[in-house]
């Protein structure tokens, strides 16, 4: 909760150090997904839950803490002034429709002139960027920022819904980053959905033509 | 790509079950028709939930929460709704979360609430700033602790010096140092008192251990971490 998003590795080696400290057997990765169902079930009606997600940009699993509140505003409630959250919905909205849906650290301090506001300073708005970063609600890599693992998970239906965005052919939920249909249609799939499908199946799920490298899909 | 299970929202049915036992409870004492009882739960649930998410959305910070705050906010302005479901909003961090929901003692006329895990030391690895931050605290007060009483400003002031950490300079390692200092005190770490002297008419400010710090920390392991250093 203070820190919103973590690795999962880094979450699995809390509970085992939790585990160790109680004196039990120390948890496996397994445990720790039973561990997240157990609490998700009493934290469900003060409107969270805990998702593992993985990360359409590198891959990795991370574990998010979820407001479930279904107002997209009561979402962004706490302890943000109304400028944050106005720079937040700036920046959530320029990357969402922006080709790629990324765009680059230049941008966003244009976006900062734009958005008139003397109390907030240059350097102001790149630490609670930092502290977003952090928090997993968006991911930046080589100048660019992208939308994070804690955004997706939170927002995602709301964003695919309002800003069109590009959705996965398989679990129709926001695609940021995939795979294309070999064969050439306009399929467009999640790595991990498609790897699933293509233990079982070499064909593309959309047009059904075959993919001649479907074994060599990696993550 | 994310692990989901797509239930419906089932909140404020669970919720009611669960909270109704300990509800009712408290408005047993009320002597109100029972017709009335079922809404007066709904109430109450609502408002556990509703205190529950503010408290979690507000502990981050670790400034005190205010009664008066929680009363507007949660409880439509209504202090007995809040008296009534104090127990439960506590016991409720404290299963659900394992969050100590603490009053301040120093507070009595206008009430206020600190919260801390009953784990402290599984949040260490939080924020690269929070280290640094935890590091200099605990300078502060392993100093306070060993002193055994209260210290002056100028005697702090002194003893950051000989560890090359100045006030009005931005360290290189700890950033703004008297603005964390200023942090801890708000966050009820350390306690600043104005005290004057006897002698002299003048005015002193001393610093010491804050009630959060004597609920966080324990003393018998910081005096055995002391003694490795020493």
């Amino acid at each position: 909760m203070s820190r919103g998003t973590m690795s999962k590795t880094c979450a699995h080696n809390v509970l085992v150090d939790l585990s160790v400290s109680q004196n039990m057997s120390v948890a496996s990765e397994e445990d720790l997904e039973l561990v997240i169902d157990v609490i998700n079930q009493k934290i469900r009606k003060f409107d969270q839950r805990i998702d593992i997600v993985t990360s359409m940009y590198d891959g990795n699993e991370f574990v998010v803490m979820v407001n479930t509140t279904p107002s997209a505003i009561m979402k962004l409630q706490g302890t943000y002034t109304p400028h944050e959250i106005e720079y937040f919905r700036l920046l959530v909205k320029e990357i969402s429709l922006a080709e790629d849906n990324t765009i680059r650290m230049i941008q966003v301090l244009n976006l900062m002139n734009q958005n008139q506001n003397t109390n907030f300073s240059m350097s102001k708005s790149e630490k609670i960027l930092n502290d977003w970063i952090e928090e997993g609600y968006f991911y930046s890599d080589k100048g660019c920022i992208y939308l994070g693992v804690r955004l997706v998970a939170e927002f995602g239906e709301f964003l695919r819904d309002k800003f069109q965005m590009n959705t996965c052919d398989l679990c129709k939920e926001v695609l940021l980053k995939g795979v294309d249909c070999e064969a050439g249609c306009d399929g467009h799939f999640h790595n991990s959905c498609i790897l699933k499908y293509v233990a079982k199946s070499s064909k593309c799920p959309k047009c059904k033509e075959t993919w001649r490298d479907a074994k060599k899909l990696k993550t | 790509m994310s692990q989901r299970t797509r239930k419906r929202n089932r909140n404020l049915d669970e919720s009611s079950q669960s909270q109704s036992g300990e509800s009712s409870q408290s408005s047993r004492g009320n002597n109100r028709a029972s017709l009335t009882a079922p809404s007066e739960d709904e109430d109450h649930t609502r408002s556990v939930i509703a205190t529950v998410k503010f408290i979690l959305n507000h502990m981050a910070t670790k400034f005190p929460i205010k009664r008066a705050d929680l009363v507007k906010e949660c409880c439509d302005g209504n202090g007995k709704i809040f008296s009534a479901i104090l127990e439960t909003v506590t016991s409720q961090l404290k299963f659900v979360y394992g969050i100590v929901f603490h009053e301040v003692a120093a507070s009595k006329s206008n009430k206020q609430y600190i919260c801390y895990s009953e784990y402290p030391c599984l949040l260490a690895k939080n924020k690269k700033n929070d280290f640094r931050d935890q590091s200099l605290l605990l300078l502060i007060l392993s100093y306070i602790f060993i002193k055994g009483t209260a210290i002056s400003e100028g005697a702090l002031l002194n003893y950051l010096q000989r560890l090359d950490i100045k006030l009005d300079e931005e360290h290189e390692h700890f950033g703004d140092v008297k603005k964390s200092i200023e942090t801890f005190r708000k966050q009820l770490y350390l306690k600043r008192d104005k005290k004057v002297s006897e002698t002299s008419n003048e005015e002193k400010i001393l610093f010491e251990w804050g009630e959060r710090a004597f609920m966080e920390f324990d003393q018998k392991t910081m005096l055995t971490e002391i003694a490795k250093v020493s």
